[in-house]
C-alpha cells in the first residue's frame, strides 16, 4: 500500500460522507483486501510479535490506509465501523471454512449447554476425584462459536440496531469502550450499559443452542 | 418484543444491576408490578450476565488469528472478572495471583482486590467446594476481616475472589517501622483477636494465620485477610470430619504452622489460637519461634513438634533491635506464660479458644493475674501428682482417717454417756420425721392443684430440723447426705425446671448451691462413694440448668463444665454402666447447646457432635433403649437449631433435622400417648420446614409443615385450654402459610393464616397489655394476611376495581401488624424478625402504589 497524502481511503470516505454511494464500494472492497492481507500474515505468523500486541487489525489497517493528518473524526468514525464490519465477515468466514474443515461441513453448532453438562455429570459423580480434565473453553474465542455469535448478533440487530453495532464493533473491531463511543457519538457510560446487556442477551442465547 | 417493551427491559436491567445483589429481587418485584412475562425476561437476562464472565471480552481476532497467545504474559491486565476489570497485579502467592480491579459500572470506581486461583488449583471438585464455601465466607461482616464482596469463576474456570482492596503493611512491618510500643503491639494483637474469634463463631478456622495475611492500614486498623483460599484448601475444621484425608493438602506457611498442622491432623480453632501465638511472638520479640532457613523442612517439622520455643523474653533479649531489646524485662512472666501457652504443643493445653487468649492479654493490660499462670501451675501440680501417684493416695487415706477420728472424739466427748441412749434415740426420730415429712408427703402432694404453699412450708420446716440436726451431729456424713438431698429438694420447689415451682428462682439458686457444696465436701472425703457422684451430678446439672435459665452465663458455664468433668470421670471408671456413659454424653450436650445459646455456635456444635456420636456409639450396645434414642433425636435437632440459628449452613441442619426426625418420628408413632414425643416431633418438623425454606426448596418445606400443623393442632384439640399448646398450633400454622405463599399457593396460605387468627385469639396472653410471644406470633399472622392480599393484588389477574380492593385490604392488615411488630421490636429476641417484617411491608405494598399510578 502505498504512503502519502493521496491514499484513497482517506478521500473515499470524503467522498462517501458527502453523499457518494458509489464510494463505500471502492471503499469497502479496500478496506476488506486490507484487513483480510493483515489477518493472513498473523495466521502465517509473519509479523514480528511486539507489533502487534494489543492492537486491533482495525487499527493497523487504518494506519496503513487513511492518512492521519487530515482525517477528521467523522471519517474515523466511519472508518472503524466499516472496519469492524468487515472484520466480521473475515473472521466469520474463516471460523466457518475451519468448521467446514473439521467437521466435512454442515454440522450443527454445538450448544454450550452440552459443553457443560456432561462435565457437571462428572462432577456430581465423583467430588474428590484426584484426575479431572482441564475445564474447556466456553467463552466467545473457539471458532464454533464466532460463527454461532454472528448468527446471533443478527437476531440482535432486529431487536437492538446499536446494541448489535456495539458487540460488532468491541468483539470483532476490537475496538475498546472509548473507540466505541467516540465512533457511534454516544457516551461511554451508554456504552458500557449497552454492552452489558447485549454481552447477557447474546450468552442467553447461545446459552439456549437457539 | 416490541420496542417500547424492550426499552423497558434494557431500562430495568441496568437499573437492577445498579442494586446490591440481594436487593435486586425486592426490587425487581416492585420494578416489575405484576407483569411475570417481563419479570421472567429480566430474571433470564440478568442470570445470563452472572454468568457471562468474560465471555467474548476478549476480541475475535485474538484467538482465530492466533494474537492470543502473544497475549498470555499479561492476560490478566485489563480482562473482565465479574463486575470487576482488573487494572494491575498486586502480588502473587503460592497458590493465587492477586490484583487490583475496579468495578467498571461504578462511578466512583471502588477499587478492589481480586485472587485469581493458579490453573493448578482450578479443578473442578476445588470449584465446587468453592462455592459452598464462599457463600458462608460473604455472611462474615467484622470491622477487622477484609470484607468478601464477590467470589466466582472465569470463563476459564478459575475460581476468583472480589474482596475489600487495602492499602497497609503487614502487621509486623507495620510495628518495626512504626516503632511502635509493647502495649501499642498487644493491643493491635488484640483486635486480629476479635476478628479471629468472629471466624470461629462462624464456624470457619483460618488455617494459615502469619503476619503477612494481616495488614494494619494507614489509620492503624487491623484487617484479616485471605481466608477465602486457605479456608478453600482446608475444607476440614470443625464441621466438616469426613473430609479430614484433604488436610494434607494445606499449602501452609510452615513457620507458623501447628504441631497437628505439621502432623497433617485436622485443623482446629486450637491451631488458629497456636498461630496467633506465633505472630504475638513474632511482635515482641522480631523473630518466630521456630526457625530454619530455606524451605519446610524436616529439621522445622521436628522443631515444631518436639522443641520448646525460647521464652519470648530471652528471645527479645538477644535481639538486635534496641525497641525489642527493651521490651524483654516486661515480657517476663506474664507474657512469656501467655504465649508459650498459645504455643503448647498439645491442643488441650492451648488457650480454649482465641477468646481466651484476648482475655488474658487485656487481663494482662489491666494489670490483673493471668489465666496462663494459674493453669501453668494446675498442670504443674498435675504432673506432680502423676509422678508420685502412691505417695498422695497415702496421705490421702491418713487425712481422711485422722478427720474421721476428730469428729467421732468430739461427737463423744459432747455427750454425756448416760444421755447418749436417749439423745440418739429423739435425734433419729426427728431425722426420720424430717426425711418422711420432705420425701414421701411432699411427693404425695407436690401434683395436687393449690398445694404449693403446704409444700412451701414442709419442705421449709423439713428443712428447719435437718439443719438442727446437722449442728447437732457435727459433720456425720449420712446427716450431710440427707441434708444435701433435702436442699436439693427445696430447690426443686422453690424454682426447679422440671416440676411446678414457686418460682423462687434466687431461693432455689442457693438451696442447689448449698447442696452441692456439702456434697462436694463429702465427696472429696469419700471419693469412691459412686452414688455420691451421681447425686453430685444431678446437683450440678439442675444448678446449670437454672442459671443458663437465667441467663448467668458465666455460672451455667462453670456448672456445665463441672458436670462435664464429672460425667467423664464417672463414665471412664472401669464398671461404668450404661446410664453413667449416657450421662456423660448427656453433660457433653448439655455443654454444646448452651455454648450454642451463648454464640458460641461453632464450639457448641462441636460438643453437639461429640454427643451425638456417643449416644450412637452406645445406642450399638442397647438398640432398643428408649431414653437413648429420645436423647439422640432431641441432639439431632438442637444441632440442627444452632447450624439455623448461627450459621447459614442450611443444607447441614437439614440433615441433622431429618436424622432427628427419623428417629423420633418412629417412636412417636410407637407411643401416641407420649405428648412430650408429639411435641418435639412437630418442633423438629418445623425446623426441617424452615432450612428447606432457606434452601429454596418451599414444596418440601410445605410438607413438613403441614405435618407439624396436624401434630400440634391434635394436642390443642385434646387441651383447649393449655396456652402453650395454642402457641404451637398458631406457630405451625403461621409457617405452614408462609411456604404456601412462597409457592403462590395464596389460598391455601389464607386458610392457614386464618386458622391461626382463630387460635391465638382466644389467647389470656393476647389480651393482656403484657408483650408476650404469643402477641407477636399475632403480628406476623396479620402481617402475613396484609402479605396474601398484596400478592394477589399484584398479580393483576383481576379488575382494577377489585385488585384496589384486595389492596385496601392488604393495607389494613398490615396497619393491624405493625404495632405489635413495633413493640415486639424493643425485645432482643425478637428484634431481627419484628424489624424484618416491617421493614417489608412497604415492599409488599410497592404493587399496590404502582397500581394506583397507573389508576391515575
Amino acid at each position: 500500500m502505498e504512503q502519502g497524502a493521496d491514499r484513497p481511503v482517506t478521500q473515499l470516505l470524503a467522498k462517501w460522507r458527502g453523499g457518494n454511494e458509489a464510494a463505500l464500494g471502492e471503499l469497502t472492497a479496500l478496506i476488506y483486501q486490507e484487513l483480510r492481507a493483515l489477518a493472513q500474515r498473523h495466521l502465517r505468523r509473519e509479523r514480528p510479535n511486539h507489533t502487534i500486541q494489543r492492537t486491533a487489525l482495525v487499527h493497523e489497517a487504518f494506519v496503513r490506509l487513511i492518512n492521519q493528518q487530515s482525517v477528521d473524526w467523522q471519517s474515523r468514525a466511519h472508518f472503524f465501523a466499516l472496519a469492524s464490519n468487515l472484520m466480521r465477515r473475515i473472521l466469520v468466514d474463516h471460523a466457518r471454512a475451519r468448521l467446514a474443515e473439521k467437521r466435512g461441513g454442515g454440522a450443527a453448532v454445538v450448544s454450550l449447554d452440552e459443553i457443560i453438562s456432561p462435565l457437571d455429570a462428572e462432577d456430581a459423580g465423583a467430588p474428590g476425584s484426584a484426575h479431572v480434565p482441564e475445564p474447556q473453553h466456553i467463552d466467545g474465542e473457539t471458532d464454533d462459536d464466532v460463527a454461532a455469535i454472528d448468527t446471533a448478533l443478527t437476531r440482535l440487530a432486529s431487536l437492538d440496531e446499536r446494541q448489535a453495532r456495539i458487540v460488532e464493533m468491541r468483539y470483532f473491531g476490537g475496538l475498546t469502550i472509548e473507540e466505541t463511543a467516540e465512533v457511534l457519538g454516544i457516551s461511554d457510560a451508554t456504552v458500557k450499559r449497552e454492552w452489558t446487556l447485549a454481552r447477557a442477551w447474546l450468552r442467553r442465547e447461545l446459552a439456549h443452542g437457539a | 418484543m416490541d420496542d417500547v417493551r424492550w426499552q423497558r427491559v434494557k431500562e430495568l436491567f441496568s437499573a437492577a444491576l445498579e442494586q446490591e445483589p440481594h436487593a435486586r429481587s425486592a426490587f425487581l418485584d416492585a420494578a416489575c408490578g405484576g407483569d411475570a412475562e417481563l419479570r421472567a425476561e429480566l430474571d433470564s437476562l440478568l442470570a445470563s450476565h452472572d454468568s457471562t464472565g468474560d465471555f467474548i471480552e476478549t476480541p475475535a481476532a485474538h484467538r482465530a488469528l492466533g494474537l492470543a497467545e502473544e497475549r498470555e504474559p499479561q492476560s490478566w491486565i485489563g480482562r473482565r472478572v465479574g463486575d470487576y476489570r482488573i487494572v494491575e497485579e498486586v502480588g502473587r502467592g503460592g497458590m493465587s495471583e492477586v490484583y487490583k480491579g475496579v468495578r467498571d459500572d461504578d462511578e466512583y470506581h471502588k477499587e478492589v482486590a481480586i485472587k485469581v486461583l493458579r490453573r493448578d488449583y482450578g479443578t473442578r471438585s476445588l470449584l465446587k467446594r468453592f462455592k459452598v464455601e464462599v457463600q458462608i465466607l460473604a455472611t462474615l461482616d467484622h470491622p477487622n476481616i477484609a470484607r468478601l464482596l464477590d467470589a466466582g469463576s472465569t470463563e476459564d474456570g478459575l475460581p476468583y475472589l472480589v474482596m475489600d482492596y487495602i492499602e497497609g503493611q503487614p502487621i509486623d512491618e507495620y510495628c518495626s517501622t512504626h516503632r511502635l510500643g509493647l502495649t501499642k503491639r498487644l493491643e493491635l494483637f488484640r483486635a486480629l483477636c476479635t476478628a479471629v474469634q468472629y471466624v470461629h463463631q462462624h464456624l470457619m478456622v483460618h488455617g494459615d494465620l502469619k503476619c503477612s495475611n494481616v495488614l494494619v492500614s494507614s489509620q492503624g486498623t487491623v484487617k484479616l485477610l485471605d481466608f477465602g483460599i486457605a479456608r478453600l484448601l482446608n475444607p476440614t475444621p470443625a464441621l466438616n470430619v469426613a473430609d479430614q484425608k484433604l488436610t494434607s493438602f494445606v499449602a501452609l506457611t510452615p513457620e507458623y504452622a501447628s504441631p497437628e498442622q505439621v502432623r497433617g491432623g485436622a485443623i482446629t480453632t486450637a491451631s488458629d489460637v497456636y498461630s496467633l501465638g506465633v505472630m504475638l511472638y513474632r511482635l515482641l520479640t522480631g523473630v518466630l519461634p521456630h526457625r530454619v532457613s530455606g524451605e519446610f523442612s524436616y529439621d522445622l517439622a521436628t522443631q515444631i513438634l518436639h522443641s520448646q520455643a525460647t521464652p519470648p523474653s530471652v528471645a527479645a533479649r538477644q535481639s538486635a533491635s534496641a525497641d525489642i531489646a527493651g521490651f524483654a524485662r516486661q515480657l517476663r512472666g506474664d507474657l512469656d506464660n501467655i504465649i508459650l501457652m498459645a504455643l503448647e504443643k498439645d491442643p488441650a493445653r492451648r488457650y480454649a479458644s482465641v477468646e481466651a487468649l484476648e482475655e488474658d492479654i487485656r487481663r494482662h493490660l489491666d494489670g490483673f493475674p493471668v489465666r496462663a499462670r494459674a493453669a501453668g501451675y494446675f498442670y504443674q501440680l498435675s504432673k506432680f501428682a502423676g509422678r508420685h501417684k502412691a505417695g498422695i493416695a497415702a496421705v490421702s487415706l491418713l487425712i481422711v482417717t485422722l478427720a474421721g477420728g476428730i469428729i467421732a472424739t468430739s461427737y463423744m466427748a459432747r455427750e454425756a454417756f448416760r444421755e447418749r441412749e436417749r439423745a440418739e434415740r429423739h435425734f433419729n426420730e426427728v431425722r426420720k420425721l424430717a426425711n418422711t415429712l420432705m420425701f414421701d408427703f411432699h411427693g404425695a402432694i407436690q401434683n395436687l392443684p393449690g398445694a404449693t404453699p403446704a409444700r412451701q412450708m414442709l419442705v421449709e420446716n423439713s428443712l428447719k430440723y435437718l439443719e438442727a440436726l446437722s449442728a447437732e451431729s457435727g459433720n456425720e456424713p449420712a446427716l450431710q447426705r440427707e441434708l444435701a438431698a433435702a436442699y436439693e429438694k427445696v430447690g426443686d420447689v422453690q424454682g426447679g425446671f422440671r416440676t411446678s415451682n414457686l418460682g423462687d428462682i434466687p431461693g432455689a439458686i442457693s438451696s442447689y448451691r448449698k447442696a452441692l457444696s456439702i456434697r462436694e465436701s463429702l465427696s472429696k472425703a469419700q471419693p469412691e462413694d459412686r452414688e455420691l457422684r451421681r447425686e453430685l451430678l444431678r446437683n450440678y446439672g439442675k444448678l446449670s440448668e437454672i442459671l443458663a435459665g437465667q441467663g448467668d452465663r458465666a455460672g451455667s458455664m462453670e456448672a456445665t463444665r463441672a458436670l462435664v468433668k464429672l460425667a467423664q470421670a464417672l463414665s471412664a471408671l472401669p464398671d461404668a454402666t450404661l446410664a453413667d456413659r449416657r450421662n456423660f454424653a448427656s453433660a457433653l450436650g448439655s455443654l454444646g447447646f448452651q455454648l450454642s445459646q451463648y454464640d458460641q455456635a461453632g464450639d457448641g456444635l462441636l460438643f453437639l457432635r461429640q454427643a451425638i456420636a456417643m449416644y450412637e456409639a452406645l445406642l450399638q450396645e442397647a438398640p432398643e433403649d428408649f431414653e437413648l434414642r429420645r436423647l439422640l433425636s432431641i441432639h439431632y435437632e438442637r444441632a440442627g437449631e444452632a447450624l439455623m440459628t448461627f450459621t447459614s449452613n442450611y443444607a447441614e441442619a437439614l440433615r441433622m433435622y431429618t436424622k432427628g426426625l427419623e428417629i423420633s418420628h418412629r417412636m412417636a408413632a410407637a407411643n401416641p400417648q407420649d405428648a412430650r414425643l408429639a411435641k418435639q416431633v412437630g418442633y423438629a418438623m418445623l425446623g426441617a420446614g424452615s432450612a428447606l425454606m432457606r434452601l429454596g426448596r418451599p414444596g418440601e418445606a410445605a410438607e413438613h409443615q403441614a405435618n407439624a400443623v396436624t401434630t400440634f393442632r391434635e394436642a390443642l384439640i385434646a387441651d383447649p385450654k393449655n396456652d402453650v399448646a395454642r402457641f404451637d398450633a398458631a406457630l405451625a400454622l403461621e409457617e405452614a402459610g408462609a411456604s404456601c405463599i412462597a409457592l403462590n399457593d395464596l389460598p391455601t396460605a389464607e386458610r392457614r393464616f386464618t386458622e391461626a387468627l382463630a387460635a391465638l385469639s382466644s389467647s389470656p396472653r393476647i389480651a393482656s397489655p403484657e408483650p408476650s410471644n404469643m402477641k407477636t406470633l399475632l403480628g406476623v399472622t396479620y402481617f402475613r394476611l396484609g402479605q396474601v392480599n398484596a400478592r394477589r393484588a399484584a398479580r393483576g389477574r383481576s379488575s382494577a376495581a377489585l385488585q384496589n380492593e384486595l389492596c385496601s385490604e392488604a393495607r389494613r392488615w398490615f396497619d393491624l401488624s405493625a404495632p405489635i411488630l413495633e413493640e415486639a421490636e424493643t425485645f432482643p429476641s425478637w428484634h431481627a424478625l419484628a424489624r424484618g417484617k416491617r421493614q417489608q411491608i412497604p415492599k409488599e405494598l410497592a404493587g399496590c402504589t404502582d397500581l394506583a399510578m397507573t389508576a391515575r
